[in-house]
């Protein structure tokens, strides 16, 4: 993969821990059979909790959008801290798995209680967690559902499945998938090339010895990504796509648009926690992409957009130490085509993204961007 | 024919070629036989602006006229036609040389032959009368006005004869060969509806109901497009019998009075047909039809027995075959479609023909043995002999008769709408060889050797699917919509059919309007009606099938509690015992007024239910019906039986919790088991609260709602009270706050400080564990007020301890203590246990905080004892756990390896606090 070289280098800020995304909650079991009520019994069979938590007004990424529009991570984050904290309290997963994030999927059902208004804002969920593919009692994975609703108002559904691999399992995938990457991204053949990648390895945890050179890049204007501030842009401007064999980047070509993650910023302004690290990541990569696709695409304003479907599966993990790149493409075939309209008349556009770290995918994404007017 | 004016003017052997000329010659031949005025024939010549030499001039036509009428080829000379007569001239004609004479006696004979159902003769000579025309009547000559207004006549006479012949041809079953004419005559007379109706007849007959529709569309478009005007009623209620597929207006051959004498050796007969049309879009049902026909196909591994294709009950199989399917359901549920179905399906194996008997009069009375046997044998008789015209009025020699006509031959009887087993078993006995295929309301459980088929409402996809086939390509187009409305009919067959009909009017409707339409539940059945397809009326007829009683409890349980209700509610609701109430409702049931449902995890063995639209009867029934005392008499009866096996349960889910309950406020029937002692209550609740809650939560809210619209200001409160408990427990936020919304403004309706004193605590306890700590503190606080106005020293401590609550949760440690122990001091001085327990396990998180863990062990060793002293196993259960959290942070295990852990504040409440937040608790 050649990376266009960067004239500037964006001056890194000390490294403050992220806030968490969600402050504190509550969150309250239903319990639906005798032992359940007394003992807080819970079989792995299908469990139904509420949660419940003030929307932050003053975070410093998610409160920073141009849009006034609550984020959509939220309910993802909601019903993720809510599987783990089921996966560990009412199903018994053992401390020493992993959460790995399978697939998750977000929907906007009613963009009206989204908007973000003077005041506080409480976002509640109504979630059912299922165990799966039960072992001796303990499952492998989770399935889990919510309604969300916001100061009372239904306006969502979440939904994610969740694996919780043994630690074999869990280092077999890291150490294959890095593997494919790092064998895949050019630089590690012995060839030239304008911007060379250092790549490294890393167990889980560990911080990269090294960034790679791909920080020193051009990131498009805050406004253009739907972010206020440019230390929240994770993205940088559409690369050429790399025209080797063998790789999984696409060319850029009418319908398609190559963007390069800024990890080392995402690492900064995202919560640091591995398993938190990847969705919100994933996320909102895919929303700055999103809408920068949207504008140059469809003419879209950014400052009056959002997100209001997410859908996406993870192959894989997304190594710190390693570029990632997000290419978006249009589900249109003539983007100068008419865009479909939601019930209100808005524009939206569907946009197919995918995550690729060297040849392998790590993830692939559906999303829409609605055009709020 | 020496002269025609049925199409260009025309006379023998040559016609005048001047116009004028043959003008003269028109108006004359029109007017035959009487004498024309000279004035008016220079008016038909020269209308208003005659020449000065229109006399003469007309005398000069006159004069070519009878020369070229006087010409002849060889012939004798005939006799002058035209005759100066005076004031004009008249013109002569013999009966067969003017075709307008001979088309006018045609006429005649055909419409008399018509009248006395000569249909065949009647086509005839019509349609000879319409052979005589050549063209628009009266045409090739400029036309004054008797001219101009004698073609408008002649065409009006031509349209109308041909409309009673395509009648007559009609009658006699040539349906499918008129079909084309009349799309041609319908395209080229689009303002005639008479022509618009005999082609949708045409095209119904020919099993094309969808065009016939699509005809009456078209026809309406032209007369309001053209005319601004709507069909006619006759055209209306046609196009109503074409959708409601009207059995009367399927062709039925009709004993028409031949010419020719019956001949001396009959041919053999042919099947008798007497059956309605069937269904364009018959949908579902593959497991009924499947049975049904392996039945009509003789297949002996059908047994007898019943087969109930509802959720519930299977086969119950013994091995008898059967010839007789007697299939049951409720009204609208489509027993009557399937069985016409299964009868045009099985063509085949019954050559002998297929017969439907109705055996209900107009009346909805059932029609007697004696008068189904009598009208079977008039059906079969009319394709056998001519000659079989008496039928005994004997019921033995009925059953003779119809036993010898049905002997060996393959013959299906379909008997619709019995009222009784009474009612088919002499005419089962009477046609021991036939099939039969029988329908009613109520199953016909006495029948013997036969094979049930008991009908339910249709499954979710197969009730979308009959209305996107019903209604056409605006269904299909809104699928949500389809869903909806597949809902609100309950899936009933034939509310489905009407709400699909109801759009396929109303070609200005989309289905998503019809769907709103169908929401409101007190307007639904009237939605739900076009022509004489009327949900309601079919409804009603079981409805008036039963007695006074049960049509009083009929009407009184739609107050029940919706998806369902158990014996209890009825009895509570009917004013009597539980065994009275129960008996009520099985009649219902057997009456397909009432639903009734067995599951094997709801601990009532039986709950009952209405199907949606008898509901939406049922209280119409009830508003109509019922005196104006009736609905809030019953309303306090359920409330207050609620409230009194609500109280119970919450005294066993939550002891000491509800402090209305406990004392004695609201005064409304504060005492456990009022109406019910404390065994029934036991009895009726069960081992577990916890589900008697579940199964009834619906319900109760539903009655918290009821009392409140009622104005039973104590009773809303005391109920809503009694349920909070288990919402509190499972963390049923909507419930909870819809509920206790209402009782709040009950309390502050009936000026209760007391009551909105604890509906006040209620509703801080709900927005702390929604974790809304703001709105929770208002509360509290409020509450607290109320209390202390009310001297309820238990009610304020413990609001000190939700306040004190919101505080630990905010990180105030030590303020949160101070109303604690403040809480704990007023639970003790007053004897409260359960105030006392719940301080005490907040003194212990206190501790927890401040990271001494032993005297954290300790209050939550005193917790446990407060909660065994308030016989609360829940608390003690999870005193218990916390202490072993306690104990393992004391110890050092799981500790920083993880990070701070969640915290259960209360059971099953888990505070979960992030890392860079504000210090958890552990």
């Amino acid at each position: 993969m050649s990376i266009v070289p960067r004239p500037t280098v964006r001056p890194r800020s000390s490294a403050v821990p992220a806030p968490s995304l969600l402050g504190p909650h509550h969150l309250v079991h239903r319990p639906d059979t005798p032992e359940g009520f007394l003992l807080q019994s819970t079989p792995p069979v299908r469990q139904q909790f509420a949660f419940s938590a003030e929307l932050p007004q003053d975070h410093p990424l998610f409160c920073d959008g141009t849009a006034a529009f609550h984020d959509l991570l939220f309910p993802l984050e909601s019903l993720r801290q809510t599987a783990v904290f089921a996966a560990r309290r009412c199903f018994r997963i053992p401390g020493n798995r992993h959460m790995v994030l399978t697939s998750g999927t977000t929907d906007v059902t009613d963009t009206e209680p989204w908007r973000r208004r003077s005041g506080s804002s409480q976002i509640a969920l109504d979630l059912g967690i299922t165990p799966m593919d039960v072992v001796n009692g303990v499952p492998h994975s989770l399935s889990c559902r919510a309604a969300v609703s916001i100061d009372g108002q239904p306006c969502g559904t979440a939904e994610a499945r969740i694996a919780f691999p043994t630690p074999l399992v869990y280092r077999h995938h890291w150490n294959k998938g890095r593997m494919e990457s790092t064998t895949s991204l050019p630089g590690n053949d012995g060839g030239s090339s304008e911007a060379r990648i250092v790549v490294e390895g890393r167990l889980p945890g560990q911080v990269p010895a090294q960034r790679p050179a791909l920080t020193a890049h051009r990131s498009p204007a805050p406004e253009r990504v739907g972010r206020r501030s440019a230390r929240n842009v994770l993205i940088g401007l559409p690369v050429q796509a790399p025209q080797e064999e063998g790789t999984r980047h696409e060319n850029e070509t009418a319908a398609g648009l190559t963007f390069p993650v800024d990890l080392p910023t995402a690492g900064e302004v995202l919560p640091d926690a591995t398993d938190a690290f990847t969705t919100a990541l994933l996320v909102e990569a895919s929303r700055q992409s999103a809408l920068f696709a949207a504008t140059e695409l469809y003419g879209f304003a950014p400052a009056h957009a959002l997100l209001s479907h997410w859908q996406a599966s993870f192959r894989g993990f997304a190594e710190k130490g390693l570029p990632l790149l997000c290419t978006v493409r249009t589900d249109v075939k003539d983007p100068a085509g008419d865009l479909p309209r939601d019930s209100s008349g808005r524009p939206y556009a569907t946009l197919m993204l995918s995550f690729t770290q060297g040849s392998r995918l790590v993830s692939e994404a559906s999303v829409r961007v609605l055009q709020d007017c | 024919m020496r002269f025609r004016i049925l199409g260009p003017v025309h006379m023998t052997p040559r016609t005048p070629s001047a116009a004028k000329p043959r003008a003269v010659l028109a108006t004359l031949l029109v007017q035959s036989g009487t004498v024309v005025s000279v004035h008016t024939l220079i008016d038909e010549l020269w209308c208003s602006e005659p020449p000065r030499t229109a006399a003469t001039t007309l005398q000069v036509y006159v004069s070519q006229l009878r020369k070229a009428l006087l010409q002849g080829e060889g012939e004798e000379p005939r006799e002058q036609a035209l005759l100066t007569r005076p004031p004009g001239y008249l013109m002569r004609v013999g009966p067969d040389e003017l075709d307008l004479n001979v088309f006018e006696s045609l006429r005649a004979q055909g419409r008399e032959a018509y009248e006395q159902r000569n249909y065949a003769e009647a086509s005839a000579l019509l349609g000879q009368a319409l052979g005589l025309w050549t063209g628009a009547a009266l045409s090739g000559v400029p036309h004054g006005p008797m001219l101009e207004t004698s073609a408008v006549r002649l065409d009006e006479l031509r349209t109308e004869v041909l409309e009673q012949r395509i009648s007559a041809d009609l009658r006699l079953g040539r349906h499918h060969e008129l079909v084309g004419e009349l799309m041609a005559l319908a395209h080229s007379h689009p303002m005639r509806e008479t022509l618009h109706a005999h082609l949708m007849v045409a095209l119904y007959r020919s099993g094309r109901q969808s065009d016939a529709l699509a005809a009456y569309r078209r026809a309406r478009r032209a007369l309001v497009d053209e005319l601004g005007v709507e069909p006619g009623p006759a055209l209306n209620r046609l196009q109503e019998r074409v959708l409601a597929a009207d059995p009367a207006l399927a062709w039925h051959e009709e004993p028409s009075r031949a010419a020719r004498p019956a001949p001396a050796a009959p041919a053999e007969p042919g099947p008798v047909l007497w059956l309605p049309p069937d269904v364009a879009n018959f949908t579902g049902r593959q497991e009924q039809l499947a049975l049904g026909a392996r039945l009509l196909d003789g297949d002996s591994a059908v047994p007898t027995g019943v087969t109930d294709t509802s959720a519930q009950g299977g086969p119950d199989k013994s091995p008898m075959p059967t010839r007789v399917l007697a299939v049951s359901g409720r009204a609208g549920s489509g027993k009557t479609t399937l069985a016409v179905h299964l009868a045009h399906g099985a063509a085949d194996g019954f050559p002998d023909g297929r017969i439907l008997l109705n055996l209900r009069d107009a009346g909805g009375q059932g029609v007697d043995p004696v008068r189904t046997m009598a009208t079977l044998l008039r059906r079969l008789g009319a394709a056998d002999s001519p000659g079989a015209e008496s039928v005994p009025g004997d019921i033995e020699e009925l059953s003779d008769l119809l036993h010898r006509s049905t002997r060996g031959r393959k013959l299906l009887i379909v008997m619709d709408d019995a009222v009784s087993e009474a009612q088919v078993r002499p005419v089962l006995s009477a046609v021991p060889d036939s099939t039969v295929v029988i329908t009613s309301r109520q199953a016909l459980g006495a029948l013997e050797g036969v094979q049930h088929l008991v009908l339910d409402v249709l499954n979710p996809q197969d009730a979308e699917d009959l209305l996107v086939a019903a209604g056409g390509t605006r269904m299909a187009e809104e699928p949500a919509a389809v869903t909806e409305m597949a809902k609100l009919c309950g899936y009933l067959p034939l509310a489905l059919r009407v709400a699909a009909a109801g759009l396929a009017a109303r070609p200005h409707w989309k289905a998503s309007e019809l769907a709103g339409r169908l929401r409101n539940e007190r307007t639904r059945l009237a939605a739900l009606a076009l022509g004489d397809l009327d949900v309601r009326s079919s409804l009603l007829t079981a409805y008036r099938d039963v007695g006074p009683e049960e049509q009083h409890a009929f009407r009184l349980l739609a107050l029940a509690p919706v998806p369902d209700f158990a014996p209890w509610s009825a009895a509570a609701l009917l004013g009597t015992s539980p065994a009275e109430a129960e008996q009520l409702a099985e009649e219902l049931v057997r009456a397909n007024l009432l639903e009734a449902h067995r599951s094997p995890a709801s601990r009532t063995p039986v709950r009952y239910g209405f199907h949606s639209l008898l509901r939406s009867l049922a209280l119409e029934m009830l508003a109509e019906e019922a005196a104006p005392a009736v609905v809030p008499e019953a309303t306090e009866r359920l409330g207050r039986a609620c409230l009194a096996l609500a109280r119970h349960a919450d005294a066993r889910l939550c002891p000491g919790r509800d402090r209305l309950a406990q004392t004695g406020g609201s005064g409304a029937g504060a005492e456990l088991g009022d109406g019910w002692t404390d065994a029934e209550a036991r009895a009726l609740i069960g081992g577990s609260p916890l589900w008697w809650f579940r199964e009834e939560a619906a319900g109760l809210l539903e009655a918290v709602r009821k009392t409140h619209k009622a104005g039973l200001w104590q009773l809303t409160s005391a109920l809503a009270s009694a349920v909070s408990g288990y919402y509190e427990a499972c963390g049923l936020w909507d419930e909870w706050e819809t509920g206790h919304e209402l009782a709040l403004d009950a309390a502050r309706q009936s000026g209760d400080a007391h009551a909105e004193a604890v509906v006040l605590r209620s509703l801080g306890d709900l927005a702390w564990q929604r974790h809304h700590a703001a709105r929770a503190l208002d509360r509290y606080h409020l509450a607290q007020h109320f209390f202390s106005r009310s001297e309820d020293a238990v009610g304020a401590a413990r609001c000190l301890t939700g306040e004190a609550d919101v505080l630990l949760g905010q990180g105030h440690a030590d303020r949160a203590a101070q109303c604690y122990e403040q809480a704990l001091n007023l639970g003790r001085a007053e004897g409260d246990a359960r105030g006392a327990m719940e301080a005490l396990r907040g003194l212990a998180f206190v501790e927890l905080v401040h990271g001494r863990a032993r005297s954290a062990l300790a209050r939550l060793g005193e917790c446990e004892a407060a909660a065994e002293l308030a016989g609360d196993t829940r608390w003690r259960e999870y005193a218990r756990r916390s202490a072993e959290v306690a104990r393992a942070v004391s110890e050092g295990e799981d500790g920083a390896a993880h990070g701070p852990m969640p915290l259960e504040v209360r059971p099953g409440v888990w505070l979960v606090q992030p890392p860079s937040a504000v210090p958890s608790a552990v």
